[in-house]
């Protein structure tokens, strides 16, 4: 098989448009360490950005002394628990279903072991 | 050019002039026509003017070279392609077709189109997707058309006709009712033109400058920032993390628990084909050429011409509505693309790797998935070239997979 994942290739279009998106939004860097952000032209927008609790449970990385949760990542935290909560209530059901179930069928068995051994006696 | 793009306007204007309201939608149907074998469907519900439209912008176009059949009339099967010519069967033995006038003209009107029978549907989906039709086992090519159809999706009467013949059609549009203003200027216009609005629609363009004009418009060369908008556009409309496209399991139930269950993604049931994306770009070529300009606000609103036909939403109350609303989510998350500066990102890491850029790559990913696929191939390239370990993608990490992979290769 031919190996062409070794180099993309990019269309000048694309090649164009990152270009052009990158002068356009800029990120500081000094090769080592980047930014997003541009210090003093902080929109309020920019500073809600990630989150460190998002990265915790995402990323892996270790959380710092605080945590600061914006709105909207509350409200994905949120909407993610209540998934689970419903995902757990279901699993919970099925889990009695299955107990039931288990035990219906150990009363059936020991009422055919029981007509069986009475058979026996009996024949 | 000017001349044309002149002529282009007076035709919106004649078209305007005989049909109240509506103004979006015949301004979509003019950019539509500036493309070859152009397909425009109109919807709307019964009496707001749909077939009136239709045979407006034809007429307006292709004069009297046009044919109009319709779903509401008994069209036998394989009649609107061709038929046999009997004599020649029965004096010389010889099968000879008689292509049908709907064939060779070159305004083609279908009224109705949910209601024309499976045959009929099947011949036009043909002649749309190879330009050619045949009968009785011969067949004909067609050359570049207007195409101009229009339906009322309430209609009971009709045939559920497959989703890849709506696509073929480059947008739809929908007409609403009259305000109260606009019936007293309908009254006035009927009274104007006698009732005889199409009757006064003259040929605006002949058929060689609506050729030289759809020419001019494909020659046109779109900016890398429009193209990339648009790229965008349609990518997050079709977009699945778990890849919804080869899923039996489709939104809501697939999007349980996933991580971008809050994107427009999860509002998606079925996503819109690669032709949105040539669909897009003809449009925006045909506004540069039409209107000067192109801008975001206008691809957007492009959008709700070319989506609602090929695409199926999760929960519908009101489809343009709810795909407004999905577009306007579009708005704001093109605004915080910008914020993270993620393309800055991503054209670094196209360059080469850099572990702290591939950091802050990695918080993006994790608020866009389109940005996710693109960080994900490149992060295949650095497993494969040692740069990365398997176990620190993000892909790993949080469980995400491309479509056509397979896990093991970042063993």
């Amino acid at each position: 098989m031919v190996d062409v994942a070794n180099e993309f290739l990019l269309s000048t279009q694309l090649k164009e448009f990152l270009e052009y998106e990158a002068k356009k939004n800029p990120i500081k860097g000094d090769g080592n360490k980047f930014s997003w952000d541009e210090k003093g032209v902080q929109s309020d927008r920019v500073s809600t950005g990630g989150s460190g609790l998002l990265d915790a449970i995402y990323l892996k990385k270790p959380t710092e002394g605080t945590v600061v949760v914006e709105k909207s990542v509350a409200a994905l935290i949120q909407e993610r628990i209540s998934n689970l909560e419903e995902e757990i209530t279901r699993m919970r059901s099925r889990v009695r279903f299955f107990k039931i179930a288990i035990l219906i069928f150990f009363v059936a068995t020991m009422m055919l072991v029981g007509e069986v051994f009475a058979l026996l006696r009996g024949g | 050019m000017g001349d044309l793009r002149d002529k282009f306007k007076t035709l919106e204007r004649e078209v305007g002039a005989r049909f109240i309201g509506n103004k979006d939608a015949i301004h979509a149907l003019i950019l539509d026509q500036l493309h070859q074998r152009s397909a425009s469907l109109v919807r709307a519900h019964r009496g707001l003017g749909k077939s009136t439209l239709m045979l407006l912008i034809l007429k307006g176009l292709c004069g009297e070279d046009l044919v109009v059949i319709s779903g509401a009339s008994e069209v036998k099967r394989g009649e609107v392609v061709g038929r046999l010519h009997i004599p020649s069967l029965e004096r010389e033995g010889v099968e000879k077709v008689l292509w049908a006038a709907f064939t060779k003209a070159k305004g083609k009107g279908l009224d109705e189109v949910n209601r024309l029978n499976p045959y009929t549907s099947a011949n036009v989906h043909h002649l749309m997707q190879f330009g050619e039709v045949w009968a009785y086992g011969q067949r004909t090519g067609v050359e570049d058309y207007v195409l101009l159809a229009n339906e009322n999706p309430g209609d009971p009467t009709t045939f559920i006709h497959p989703p890849p013949f709506y696509d073929r059609f480059d947008i739809c549009v929908y007409l609403s009712s009259l305000t109260w203003r606009e019936k007293f200027m309908l009254q006035d216009l009927i009274e104007k033109y006698e009732g005889r609005l199409v009757e006064s629609m003259p040929q605006v363009l002949s058929l060689e400058e609506l050729e030289e004009a759809r020419k001019e418009v494909s020659s046109l060369r779109m900016s890398s920032e429009t193209l990339g908008q648009i790229n965008l556009l349609v990518r997050d409309f079709q977009v699945c993390i778990r890849n919804r496209e080869e899923s039996e399991v489709k939104p809501p139930a697939l999007c349980e628990g996933c991580h971008f269950i809050r994107d427009v993604c999860s509002s998606i049931k079925e996503p819109p084909s690669e032709r949105s994306t040539s669909v897009l770009t003809h449009l925006a070529k045909a506004m540069t050429w039409l209107d000067g300009s192109v801008s975001f606000n206008g691809l957007l609103k492009a959008s709700l011409w070319v989506l609602p036909h090929r695409m199926a939403l999760v929960r519908v109350r009101n489809l343009l509505q709810d795909i407004n609303a999905l577009l306007d989510r579009e708005r704001a998350k093109t605004e915080d693309r910008d914020s993270r500066k993620q393309w800055a990102i991503l054209n670094e890491l196209y360059k080469g790797y850099t572990p702290a850029l591939y950091r802050l790559g990695k918080e993006a990913a994790s608020e866009d998935i389109v940005f996710a696929e693109e960080l994900m191939r490149l992060e295949d390239q650095w497993v494969k070239e040692g740069k990365v370990r398997g176990e620190e993608t993000i892909s790993v990490q949080m469980g995400w997979k491309l479509p056509g992979s397979w896990r093991g290769d970042r063993a």
